[in-house]
């Protein structure tokens, strides 16, 4: 008899009334609403859900729990669904994965015959020699180890993020999670409690296990717990997501669909249950070979008989019970072999010895026998067990399509490891169980090696009042355990059980037998992490779910130490694998735009980004360098306006103002007289240029500094850091986002802003240099007179709200004037040629003033500023000069040099190119490069090794040994005498 | 270039760039449909065709600009003596407390205050603003008008919105009613005030100018699940009452 | 995430702040060389307890943190101007 449909049983998830249809590798198949992918396929008969990673062997579903990667599946795009807990959605596209051909005849089955030419860390040994073979052989092996298809093209899912606090967050909605959760809340009304369940709906084990004969506990436990936690205000429930990392101080990702919730907790409750283990024997991956718990749940959760007749392989009472629901759904039970020495006493075993089924002491199944197409099973082989590992060569074969086994279980106590919590291994009951418990965290429930259903609910309760505790919450007394955990004995010490033929996996999702891991050990990775990783033993999907016990066992027993010697590897989030698109979630990342930003996009400019600032690069024109050269002989020729709001603004005010500037900068600005703007210059304690700027003295006691766009952060904070000890009276304020600027440059900048202002321009009234506040066009702004770009200019400084405002007026007065915007790459050009450094284009993360020429810049007779010991001890050292540089080539297209090629001296590199560009003003390239000192007099040439050039806008490679030679020319290229400044009175 | 782009819905006499001071988000609000009306030299939007709609949405979740509004700031060592002396009641950092005139006096530190109003009624504002001088100065101006953008956030599921993008827990039983929240919300430093419109949960926004159009969006797109609404300054005054 | 408790705000998020390094003080003018390469240079790395500058980015707020970096738990901290009166100026 094939697996199929059950009648309507109570507690079961589906919906009869809603059928659904999918297509499952091309087949419609027929499901109700609540099935998943699993269920629903074996009601239909389809037991082969996938094929194996290694050996591409059929698999069909081992826990019914997605415990194990046997059923990955690819749903339309979307690659590595777990079939045993997506649920079918009608019209669904179920496809197998990892199969050439179809499912049932993949045609690199045969690599299960050559397995023993695929031995452990086969991937390490047989592709690398010769050198160079594993780009041949990876695109092959990656195509047969696969797992999904990743469509690149996927349209973009909308994930989010969201914040949620709790008192109390419990993990698990089984028996002890849902009592847990009722006790918190009943301590206090105000305790918040957040319950996260991984599947649909609560209940955990309640859904599917069986606690008595009759079968009736598990249903009755689960309504009354259910309504009462839906009946409580202060617990908030999330169903069908995954707690899915503790991170420090009770910082929980929770998945929920494509919402990540970053749980924050006052304590947690650890009720997240356990996994069941397999039976280790020959061809115990075959489909049909199943836990215990998987029989159940396929047919308490969703009506489905898993199978004809069955053969039970059994070391505790769950097999019993299994074996009850099994017959109850109507699967003949061939036999069931305890792996115990006797069969046991207890109620359950009796009522399966009641039905006629014949139980063997001290048995176990070694062998699954299968069918004519090496996917289903024909009968179990089962024999005596003589020792651990060991059987009697005798062997009962019982026909079965069946396999069920229950030999143990492993705590899920992911989060407890991620919190820096151990369970070592209890070689009493074979068991790895929880040991001491970061504070603030609790654990109950089958997590905790508590199995019996009364006192799970007893324990749950009491691990729920000591969260409460920990959140800081008293109000009840602490509800007392009053029964015991009953027997131990749920895990069997040694199911495993190797056969000469092999094909007995530990680990299903990387196919490894018990040989591959003897195998690594006698190779020599002994360690548990060298085994691991060698042997990839925990590191599939499943991540160690079903083979870690096992593997530590084997570890063990190979190295001839104990299991708690041999411990186990570090378990870090995540939980379950989490998509990329949870992870970059409603990704933020902040944009800031000036004022006039629009008008830039409305005049057509090409916008580029500047740290979170976007800025304009150029305006319009698809030649970028024709249209950089014109705007330049614009501002040269005529009058250019550049929006400048992005600079840093400081404001340094109060009785010590002056001091503090003389502490942070390497100038002297104590004598500065009020309504004069002087160039600030800033190093860091070991004497780096930071940053630069100007800075303006507008009242005995007030400085406005300005500081570089991505610089005025870190100046803003240094400032604070420092005034955190001096204790100075001065208040530092960062006001970068509070002005907006722009810069007016070129002959007839005066004549446009004169229009605007009543303020005297002439250069008596406000000479190079000055600072004055003034309106313009009925804006209060500070007007800078700098020459950043070497031209008669004004930095106008308004408030941020009124930018947009100063920048029409500046376009509308300038019209006759033939005024035109510049970008950012024109300035950078016009500075270029005055001969001004950008800082960290121009310096880097070691440069200081001696080698960047700026001595003059630097306070010689004041004891103290920051950095200036250790410039001081570099004096006598400087080991390289910024100089400016020129070439006599004028062929712009191929012998340019770049932004950091190298300057080379008899094979030595001395230096790099800093800036370099070709000048339309001067017509030649220049540029700045740190050369050696001795290379640095006006005159001496270097040599500078160019790696690409450009040719038609196109890059094309140059051999590298392409050199340009450049001479030395003395600083600035441009107008050295400043005249620039008065057009009126020098004539360029 | 600038008077193209008006759309029949604007009355001309308020369009936003009549105005020499300007939101960053005013052709945001433009684009939405806003109505404008004067106030502080800048044009506000004061609805978008639908008060009652709006004030409605506003009880349930709601953005709206209020840059416009008045602001100041104060900050220095000697912040507290001076403006205690100019009559203002000081509350803890961290919290908000209504003075006479009806402006709210935020205690942003020991020696920071920001100064808001919630109309454009702002007697203190002006009066600091006239007393105030460099010569003996114990604490100094912050151009928080031009430097900073306010945004208010109300309506019930105000708190469940901000939850989406800042991890100061912000629900009403956790953060009161003036309570002050200086942190990180979509990633950028805000001053989150909690300042409810009569019985409506509120939240004032108070961060980086140049950001606003940054944060509008994310609120927008935060607010959709919700199905909140973009509103004029009028229906947060009709919730005032 | 870890949260760290801000003298001016409170619990926060870790990622509000910046560590500004340990606690050190300016060497004399008059110190030798290798005194002052120490100050700039070297870190101390101290396993044990060390006391920090902290940096609450949306305030601007430095503040001195006691923290044992073996175990990463925070045990105190102060506002910058209550520390210094504790244990002296930084000059």
């Amino acid at each position: 008899m094939i697996p199929g449909r059950l009648p309507t049983l109570p507690g079961q998830l589906i919906d009869r009334s809603r059928p659904l249809s999918f297509t499952f590798d091309g087949h419609r198949r027929e499901g109700y609403a609540g099935d998943t992918v699993t269920s629903a396929l074996l009601a239909a008969g389809v037991r082969v859900l996938s094929r194996s990673f290694k050996y591409h062997r059929p698999r069909g579903t081992l826990s019914a729990a997605g415990h194990d990667a046997n059923s990955f599946v690819q749903i339309g795009d979307e690659p590595n669904v777990v079939a045993d807990t997506r649920l079918v959605e009608d019209g669904m596209v179920v496809e197998a994965q990892n199969v050439f051909g179809s499912l049932d005849n993949d045609r690199a089955r045969l690599l299960d015959h050559f397995g023993r030419f695929l031995p452990v860390g086969f991937y390490y040994k047989t592709f690398y020699r010769p050198k160079g073979a594993w780009k041949v052989w990876e695109p092959v092996v990656r195509r047969l180890a696969g797992l999904g298809t990743v469509n690149p093209s996927t349209p973009h899912g909308y994930y989010d993020k969201q914040y949620l606090w709790a008192d109390v967050v419990v993990v698990g909605g089984g028996p002890a999670g849902m009592a847990a959760a009722l006790e918190a809340a009943a301590v206090d009304r105000a305790v918040e409690v957040l319950l996260v369940e991984e599947n649909p709906q609560l209940g955990g084990s309640l859904t599917y296990a069986r606690f008595d004969t009759e079968g009736e506990r598990a249903a009755r436990e689960r309504k009354t717990l259910v309504a009462a936690v839906e009946g409580c205000d202060n617990i908030r429930v999330l169903a069908g997501a995954v707690a899915n990392g503790w991170f420090t101080d009770h910082f929980i990702p929770v998945i929920q669909g494509n919402r990540m919730f970053k749980v924050r907790a006052g304590s947690v409750v650890v009720a997240s249950g356990s996994w069941e283990q397999p039976l280790v024997f020959r061809n115990n991956d075959l489909p049909g070979v199943m836990y215990g718990s998987a029989a159940q749940r396929l047919i308490n959760r969703y009506g489905v008989r898993p199978g004809g007749r069955a053969v039970i392989a059994t070391a505790n009472a769950d097999g019993y019970a299994a074996a009850l629901d099994l017959i109850g759904a109507g699967v003949d039970i061939a036999a069931v072999a305890e792996l115990g020495p006797n069969v046991p006493r207890h109620d359950l075993a009796a009522a399966v010895s009641d039905h006629g089924v014949p139980i063997m002491p001290r048995s176990t199944v070694v062998e699954a026998e299968p069918g004519p197409w090496k996917d289903t099973i024909e009968a179990a082989r089962i024999a005596e067990i003589t020792g651990p590992g060991t059987t009697a060569a005798r062997h009962d074969v019982h026909d079965c399509d069946t396999i069920v086994t229950s030999v143990g279980w492993q705590p899920a106590a992911n989060l407890v490891w991620h919190a820096g919590g151990r369970t070592p291994y209890n070689e009493t009951t074979s068991m790895l169980e929880i040991g001491k418990l970061p504070e603030g965290m609790h654990a109950a429930g089958s997590v905790a090696g508590c199995f019996r259903i009364d006192t799970v609910i007893e324990e749950g309760r009491r691990a729920g009042w000591l969260a409460a505790r920990d959140a800081g919450f008293n109000g009840t007394a602490m509800p007392a355990v009053r029964n015991d955990r009953g027997e131990t004995g749920q895990n069997h010490p040694w199911p495993m059980f190797e056969h000469p033929k092999g094909r007995d996996f530990v680990d299903f999702d990387e196919d490894l037998q018990i040989h591959d891991l003897k195998d690594a050990v006698s190779e020599g990775y002994t360690h548990i992490e060298l085994m691991k990783r060698f042997s990839t033993c925990g590191m599939g999907p499943s991540q160690g779910r079903h083979s870690w016990l096992n593997a530590i066992r084997l570890n063990a027993r190979e190295n001839g130490i104990s299991v708690n010697e041999a411990g186990m590897t570090t378990q870090r989030p995540p939980y379950t694998a989490e998509k990329l698109g949870v992870l970059a979630g409603r990704s933020f990342e902040p944009e800031r735009l000036t004022a006039m930003h629009w008008r830039h996009v409305e005049a057509g400019a090409r916008m580029m980004q500047a740290g979170a600032w976007y800025r304009p690069e150029h305006y319009g024109g698809d030649d970028r360098d024709a249209v950089i050269e014109a705007e330049s002989r614009h501002v040269r020729e005529k009058v250019g306006l550049i929006d400048v709001s992005t600079l840093g603004g400081l404001e340094i005010r109060g009785p010590d103002a002056a001091d503090m500037m003389e502490r942070m900068y390497t100038w002297a600005y104590r004598k500065q007289l009020v309504g004069r703007a002087r160039y600030t210059l800033m190093t860091d304690m070991t004497g780096v240029i930071t940053d630069d700027g100007v800075a303006c003295r507008l009242h005995e006691n007030h400085y406005y500094v300005t500081a570089t766009t991505s610089g005025v952060d870190g100046v803003y904070q240094e400032m604070l850091f420092w005034n955190a000890q001096w204790r100075l009276r001065v208040d530092i304020t960062n006001v970068t986002g509070a002005w907006c600027g722009v810069n007016i440059a070129g002959p007839r900048s005066r004549a446009v802003l004169t229009r605007l202002t009543d303020e005297k321009l002439d250069a008596e009234s406000f000479p190079y240099m000055a600072v004055r506040q003034a309106n313009v066009a009925g804006i209060p702004c500070r007007l800078l007179r700098v020459g950043f770009v070497g031209e008669l200019g004004y930095e106008l400084h308004c408030p941020a709200h009124s930018g947009e405002a100063l920048w029409d007026a500046l376009m509308e007065a300038g019209r006759d004037h033939n005024i035109r915007p510049f970008g950012v790459e024109c300035q950078r050009l016009l500075r270029l040629e005055k001969g001004h450094i950008i800082v960290s284009q121009d310096t880097d993360g070691l440069t200081n003033p001696l080698e960047a020429d700026m001595d003059w810049a630097l306070a010689k007779k004041r004891p103290f500023f920051i950095g200036k010991r250790s410039i001081d001890i570099q004096r006598d050292n400087v080991e390289r000069k910024l100089v400016g540089f020129e070439i006599e080539s004028r062929d712009r297209d191929g012998s340019i040099p770049r932004e950091c090629h190298l300057v080379i001296r008899d094979g030595d590199i001395t230096g790099r190119v800093t800036s370099c560009s070709y000048s339309p003003t001067l017509d030649k390239v220049i540029g700045l490069a740190y050369v050696a000192p001795d290379q640095a007099e006006p005159g001496s040439t270097f040599q500078v090794r160019i790696k690409s050039g450009r040719v038609d806008g196109r890059r094309v490679r140059i051999t590298p040994d392409t050199y340009v030679a450049c001479r030395v020319v003395p600083l600035p290229f441009y107008d050295p005498e400043n005249a620039r400044q008065e057009p009126g009175n020098a004539g360029p | 270039m600038s008077a193209a782009g008006c759309s029949p819905r604007e009355e001309p006499m308020t369009r936003p760039e009549k105005f020499q001071r300007r939101s960053h988000l005013y052709r945001v609000c433009r684009e939405a449909g806003a109505h404008w009306r004067a106030m502080n030299d800048f044009g506000v939007p004061a609805h978008y065709g639908d008060v009652d709609g709006e004030t409605a949405a506003a009880a349930h979740l709601a953005i709206a600009d209020l840059t416009a509004l008045p602001r100041a700031g104060y900050k220095g060592w000697g912040m507290a003596d001076w403006i205690q002396g100019q009559g203002v009641s000081l509350p803890e950092p961290n919290r908000a407390l209504r003075q006479e005139d009806g402006t709210l006096a935020c205690r942003l530190s020991s020696g920071e205050l920001l100064l808001l109003a919630d109309d454009d009624q702002a007697s203190l504002i002006d009066r600091l603003s006239e007393t105030w001088s460099m010569d003996d100065a114990v604490c100094f101006p912050v151009p928080r008008a031009d430097a900073s953008a306010r945004l208010a956030v109300t309506g019930d599921e105000s708190a469940a919105m901000m939850a989406k993008m800042c991890g100061v827990d912000l629900r009403g039983h956790r953060f009161a009613d003036h309570a002050i929240a200086q942190t990180s919300v979509a990633r950028m430093n805000v001053i989150v005030l909690r300042n409810d419109r009569g019985a409506s949960p509120a939240y004032d926004l108070i961060f980086d100018s140049a950001s606003a159009v940054y944060l509008w969006g994310c609120l927008v797109d935060a607010m959709a699940e919700f199905s909140g609404r973009i509103v004029g300054i009028d229906a947060l005054d009709a919730l005032r009452g | 995430m870890k949260i760290m408790p801000c003298p001016l705000n409170g619990p926060r998020n870790i990622s509000e702040f910046a560590c500004g390094g340990e606690v050190e003080h300016l060497p004399p003018p008059d110190c030798d060389h290798a005194a002052w390469i120490d100050y700039v240079y070297l870190e101390n790395n101290t396993a044990g307890v060390v006391r920090e500058w902290w940096y609450h980015t949306p305030t601007a707020y430095w503040f001195v943190a006691e923290r044992d970096t073996r175990t990463d738990e925070i045990l105190r901290t102060w506002p910058a101007g209550e520390f210094l009166a504790e244990f002296g100026e930084g000059r």
